[in-house]
């Protein structure tokens, strides 16, 4: 491999072919893709009770399971054949409450992808276990950690981990982790300890759009398409702290609820990708390449704070960060960054009126991230495209419920700092218990540099299919 | 000297067995009687009347486990599973929490209010989908929440300070001769005016508790009317097993059937903004 010349060609050139579809937005003139989605919740309806065995009349005890099955469908409107994508997804969901001190719970996914099987997963997003004491409470297991009040794109949210496979609907993924609160009247103490650190799951495959790296290598012997690999992360050096901690306090002063946060963490995504081995063109023509994420440690500092003001809410928060060297041992062409600041601020309000006589809910939220960082590969490869997502960015809401049944939502995500927009319009028909039809379309387009702008090369049409049934054994 | 029985005479042992008689009725009647909270009669002060009310319905940790069915005017029909807590903090203040269990999609969805001796009280919904606590702006009091006809403001007491009482007349509600108690909000700042420019209670004469309620909008028509039946006693206090809540311009109605009730201790911590993203 040519280790002194940039690694990355320019990503997707096939994409800027369809420039001429869509309109410019906000003086910007990318391509424009458009995406379809029909989502259908069916129900089975079905509800059942599950004794327990064994389990003592003094127990009071709720089990409860859910089960659900999602599918769909990706479909280009341009592109013959088209390109589309099918999944199917099952759920498993137990829930054992004791009493209210002591209680389990246990969510799993089962993800199957006709068409990418990077998708493809069995995964626990939940499995932990909740004792209280008075006002102590200890979660001990698998589990979602959330930090920080906006929206989104919150600043202080530094342990939870994402799945980025499909950067569009990303989802919450759990960590191992210890959590000890304790609740004082207006002020609630939380402890979070990760032994063992584990990075955010992200695209490898060169079919997946979003993947962040590219799609051709240059060699000695000439440019290569690429295929590369997980190796994994580097892990952590050892420290007193494990792999992340925290602590955070929450209080309640009058109208104001204020959080203050301390943490040292990692990068959930790495700035640094470095070669396992090198890199040679296999007899098919195709480079692989394994890769392993290296995560710097960070100190985060945090503050975030939330108040009615004029009859709307305004949530903020803002985190300083300090970054240490990945690992302990940076490869060469990182150094340690300075301190910067993410930072943003939300604002929501519910009109109980707000059009033709039906309850209108409006939010959005600003947020900025002033880390210069451009993650790169390790030979000096600079892929642009794998900077922090957004420098500048902008999120709306709106949700208009126009019937007990019927709901109308729409988002826009714009990326102010290298353009590009994704344009959500959705419709929720719920006709009965546990059912819900979503029929959603969705447009996202952005420059070559931007993540955004790197959504497929099409037009598609998603159709997702679900259904779900709970029972449960109450107390 | 021998000693002999003393001849019982047959007065004295009807007076004997009438006093036995007297203290088996006196427990009986004192088991069947609600006790004294439930059976006191209602103030003629109507503030008084009102604030009796509310004392009735609060006052002590309460958990309550009800299903929600949510009916709309052509006839589709959406269960909800939801546990009900209440706690009364320090300085009286009362603490509610709604945590729904069922549909799926809808499970771990909950709602705080808190309410503030100097102000209007706090509210919190926590959305299990976005992992986040959201704090409800009182300008917000009026948005229904999760699909029923209850807006955030229904959920909490009534601040008595804040509001005009008067008795308006009788009338009987299903075969209980009640009393209608007017109750109209003072003037406050618009973020904290009431949903309602006035609500009337039908009180029944006897016990601190209302059967029927009409809530009047802004616009001084009427808008909700909610209606309880089933009364039990329940943890010394009079209880509904039934209550519906219609919103007479939708036609939607919100059906709350009580399955259980607890009156154990509640620990303080179940009502903290953060403590939302832990199951009760």
């Amino acid at each position: 491999m040519n280790r002194g010349r940039p690694l990355l060609l320019p990503v997707r050139l096939s994409s800027l072919r369809l420039c001429s579809f869509g309109l410019c937005f906000f003086g910007i003139c990318p391509s424009r893709f458009l995406r379809l989605r029909l989502t259908l919740f069916l129900p089975l309806g079905l509800s059942v009770s599950l004794p327990l065995v064994a389990a003592p009349p003094a127990l009071a005890a709720r089990l409860a399971a859910t089960v659900g099955m999602e599918g769909e469908q990706d479909r280009s409107l341009r592109e013959r054949p088209a390109a589309s994508r099918s999944a199917l997804e099952g759920r498993l969901g137990l829930r054992l409450e004791a009493s209210s001190s002591l209680a389990a719970r246990l969510d799993a996914r089962l993800l199957h992808d006709a068409q990418d099987p990077e998708r493809d997963r069995l995964r626990l997003d939940e499995g932990y276990a909740r004792a209280a004491f008075g006002a102590w409470e200890a979660t001990l297991g698998r589990q979602i950690l959330d930090w920080g009040r906006l929206d989104a794109l919150r600043a202080v949210d530094v342990f939870r981990r994402r799945d980025w496979i499909d950067p569009i609907d990303p989802l919450d993924q759990g960590s191992w982790a210890a959590r000890v609160d304790r609740y004082q009247g207006a002020v609630t103490l939380e402890g979070i300890w990760i032994p063992r650190f584990e990075p955010d799951r992200i695209p490898f495959r060169s079919e997946n759009p979003f993947s962040l790296f590219p799609d051709s290598i240059s060699l000695p012997q000439g440019t290569f398409p690429a295929r590369f690999e997980n190796g994994g992360a580097r892990e952590p050096s050892p420290s007193a702290l494990g792999s992340e901690a925290g602590l955070r306090a929450d209080l309640r002063l009058g109208v104001w609820d204020a959080g203050l946060s301390l943490a040292r963490s990692r990068e959930r995504i790495a700035s640094v990708y470095e070669f396992l081995a090198p890199a040679r063109a296999g007899g098919d023509g195709v480079a692989s390449i394994r890769t392993r994420g290296v995560h710097r440690s960070l100190w985060m500092f945090g503050l975030d704070f939330a108040r009615p003001a004029g009859g709307s809410t305004v949530h903020a928060e803002a985190a300083l960060f300090d970054p240490d060297r990945a690992g302990g041992e940076s490869p060469g062409a990182i150094a340690p960054d300075r301190p910067f600041l993410r930072a943003g601020i939300g604002w929501e309000r519910g009109l109980p009126h707000g059009l033709l006589g039906r309850p209108l809910r409006l939010s959005g939220t600003y947020a900025f991230d002033q880390a210069a960082r451009r993650p790169r590969l390790d030979d000096g490869g600079d892929p642009a495209i794998l900077g922090h997502p957004f420098r500048h960015a902008a999120l709306l809401r709106v949700r208009w419920e126009t019937g007990t049944d019927v709901a109308i939502e729409t988002e826009s995500l714009l990326d102010l700092g290298r353009g590009g927009e994704s344009l959500l319009a959705r419709v929720i028909w719920s006709p009965w218990s546990s059912t819900r039809l979503e029929a959603e379309i969705r447009s996202i387009s952005g420059g070559p540099a931007s993540l955004l702008g790197r959504y497929r090369e099409n037009d598609s049409i998603r159709i997702r299919a679900s259904y779900a049934f709970s029972a449960s054994k109450g107390s | 000297m021998r000693m002999r029985p003393a001849a019982v005479s047959p007065l004295r042992r009807a007076r004997a067995m009438a006093a036995l008689a007297a203290v088996v009725l006196a427990i009986v009647a004192a088991a069947a009687t609600p006790p004294p909270s439930s059976a006191s009669s209602v103030p003629e002060d109507p503030r008084a009347a009102f604030e009796r009310i509310q004392q009735e319905a609060s006052g002590a940790d309460e958990r309550t486990e009800a299903t929600m069915t949510l009916l709309d005017a052509g006839g589709s029909r959406h269960a909800r599973a939801a546990i009900f807590l209440q706690k009364t903090l320090a300085a009286g203040r009362t603490a509610r929490r709604i945590e729904f269990r069922s549909p799926p999609e809808m499970e771990g969805c909950s709602l705080l209010a808190i309410e503030n001796e100097e102000r209007g009280p706090d509210w919190w919904i926590y959305l299990p989908a976005y992992h986040t606590t959201r704090r409800i702006a009182s300008a917000d009091r009026g948005e229904t929440y999760m699909g029923t006809d209850y807006s955030y403001e229904d959920l909490t007491d009534l601040r008595a300070g804040d509001h005009a009482f008067a008795w308006i007349g009788e009338e009987m509600v299903d075969g209980v001769a009640c009393r209608k108690l007017e109750v109209r909000p003072l003037a406050l700042p618009a973020n904290e005016a009431s949903l309602y420019s006035r609500k009337v209670y039908w009180v029944e004469k006897d016990r601190p508790v209302w059967r029927r309620a009409l809530l009047y909008g802004r616009d001084g028509q009427e808008r909700k009317e909610a209606r309880n039946s089933e009364p039990v006693i329940a943890g010394g206090r009079a209880r509904w097993n039934r209550t519906e809540l219609r919103d007479l311009r939708s036609g939607h109605v919100t059906q709350i059937v009580v399955q259980n009730r607890r009156f154990d201790a509640l620990p303080e911590r179940l009502f903290t903004e953060r403590s939302l993203r832990s199951s009760a």
